[in-house]
C-alpha cells in the first residue's frame, strides 16, 4: 500500500519486513528468502577479510539487487567506543546510512546494553547516521533514544535465536503508546502468527532471522511471514474490534424452535 | 617491512594501502580498510603509505541479524 509506507530517518519503504542474513545454511537459500520476503531492508554483520574465506561475498549479491537497503549492524562491539568505529567501517563499505546497533556483551542472553547502546547511538545520530537501535523493550529508554535522535527503536521480542516470541508484549504495547517514531519489533519472533501480532499491537515493522533461515523452507517461510506482516498491518488500520468480558451474541436469539409436547 | 595485518604479524612487501590489498588477495571482495584505527577510503588507498609497525585491518561483510 503506498499510502501507508514506512518512514526512516526520510527514505521511505513498502515492505514492513525486514530481514537479517545470518544462520542460513548457504548464499543460495538465503538470497532466495530475502527475494521472497519482499525485504527492503537487510542486515548485514562485519569480520576480518579472510583470503581462504573469501567465496563468502556477500556484498556483490545484496548490491546488485537495487531495491535493497543493507543495514550492517554493529554486533561484536561491547562498547559505545567500538560500535561507532564498526559504523563508520560499515559505511564506508557500502555507503549505507544506515546501522544497527548492536552492543550485547553477553553471549549466553544477548541481551543489549542500554548505556553503550544509548552512548553509541546519540554519538552515531550526531554523525548523520540513520541510527536503529537494538534495545531491551524498556519504554524510558525508548523515548531517551527518540530525543538522541535515532530514526527508530527496536525493541527485543525475546532473545535473539530464541524463538520464544513476544514475551516482551505489555513493555511493547508502551512503547507504542508513546513513541512518535517506528517502533520495530527485533529479535526472537519465531511464527508467523507472533509477527502479525506485533503488528497488530501498533509495531511498524518487524526484523527477523532465525525465523526465517532456521525454519525447514526458508524461502516459503519468508512469504508466510510477509503475508503475516501484511495482514497485521491491514487489521491494525482497519481497527479490530473490542476484547469484552463476556459474550455479545451476533445472531437474534429469539426462541421458536421449541419443541411440541408429545 | 614489518606490519601487524588482522591481528597478526606479517612481513610484507607492499609499501601503500592499494598494494597491500593486493598482497593479501581482498582485490575482488568489497574491503575497508583501517591503519591504526584510522578508516582509509578507497580513493585515498594507492597514496596512502605505509610504515614498519603499522597496524592494518582488512574488514568485510559477513552474514548476520
Amino acid at each position: 500500500m503506498h499510502d501507508d509506507e514506512l518512514i526512516l530517518g526520510g527514505h521511505r519503504f513498502t515492505s514492513r519486513l525486514l530481514l537479517g542474513t545470518g544462520k542460513f545454511s548457504d548464499a543460495v537459500t538465503m538470497l532466495k528468502a530475502l527475494d521472497a520476503s519482499g525485504a527492503q531492508i537487510v542486515t548485514v554483520a562485519l569480520r576480518r577479510f579472510n583470503r581462504e574465506r573469501s567465496e563468502d561475498d556477500l556484498a556483490a549479491p545484496l548490491l546488485a539487487r537495487k531495491h535493497l537497503t543493507l543495514m550492517p549492524n554493529t554486533s561484536g562491539a561491547r562498547t559505545a567506543a567500538e560500535a561507532v568505529k564498526a559504523a563508520h567501517i560499515a559505511r564506508d563499505l557500502c555507503g549505507s546510512p544506515f546501522v544497527k546497533v548492536e552492543i550485547h556483551p553477553n553471549p549466553h542472553h544477548l541481551m543489549p546494553d542500554p548505556i553503550e547502546t544509548y552512548e553509541a547511538s546519540r554519538t552515531l545520530a550526531r554523525d548523520g547516521f540513520v541510527v536503529m537501535p537494538y534495545m531491551p523493550a524498556d519504554p524510558v529508554l525508548a523515548k531517551r533514544l527518540e530525543e538522541a535522535g535515532c530514526a527508530s527503536v527496536m525493541p527485543l521480542g525475546s532473545a535473539i535465536g530464541s524463538g520464544q516470541g513476544l514475551a516482551t508484549a505489555e513493555l511493547l504495547r508502551l512503547i507504542v503508546r508513546d513513541s512518535r517514531i517506528p517502533v520495530i519489533v527485533d529479535a526472537g519472533l519465531r511464527s508467523p502468527s507472533q509477527a502479525a501480532a506485533a503488528m497488530e499491537m501498533g509495531c511498524d515493522a518487524v526484523l527477523v532471522n532465525s525465523a526465517v533461515a532456521a525454519a525447514g523452507d526458508p524461502p516459503a517461510m519468508a512469504a508466510a511471514l510477509a503475508r503475516a506482516v501484511e495482514a497485521g498491518r491491514a487489521a491494525r488500520r482497519a481497527g479490530l474490534m473490542d476484547r469484552g468480558d463476556s459474550a455479545s451474541a451476533t445472531s437474534p436469539l429469539t426462541v421458536f424452535l421449541t419443541a411440541r409436547p408429545g | 617491512m614489518k606490519l601487524t595485518v588482522n591481528g597478526e604479524e606479517r612481513e610484507c612487501r607492499a609499501r601503500t594501502v592499494l598494494a597491500l590489498i593486493e598482497e593479501m588477495g581482498a582485490c575482488a571482495v568489497r574491503v575497508a580498510v583501517l591503519v591504526n584505527d584510522d578508516v582509509i577510503p578507497a580513493a585515498q588507498r594507492a597514496d596512502r603509505i605505509l610504515k614498519e609497525g603499522d597496524r592494518v585491518e582488512l574488514v568485510t561483510f559477513a552474514a548476520g541479524g
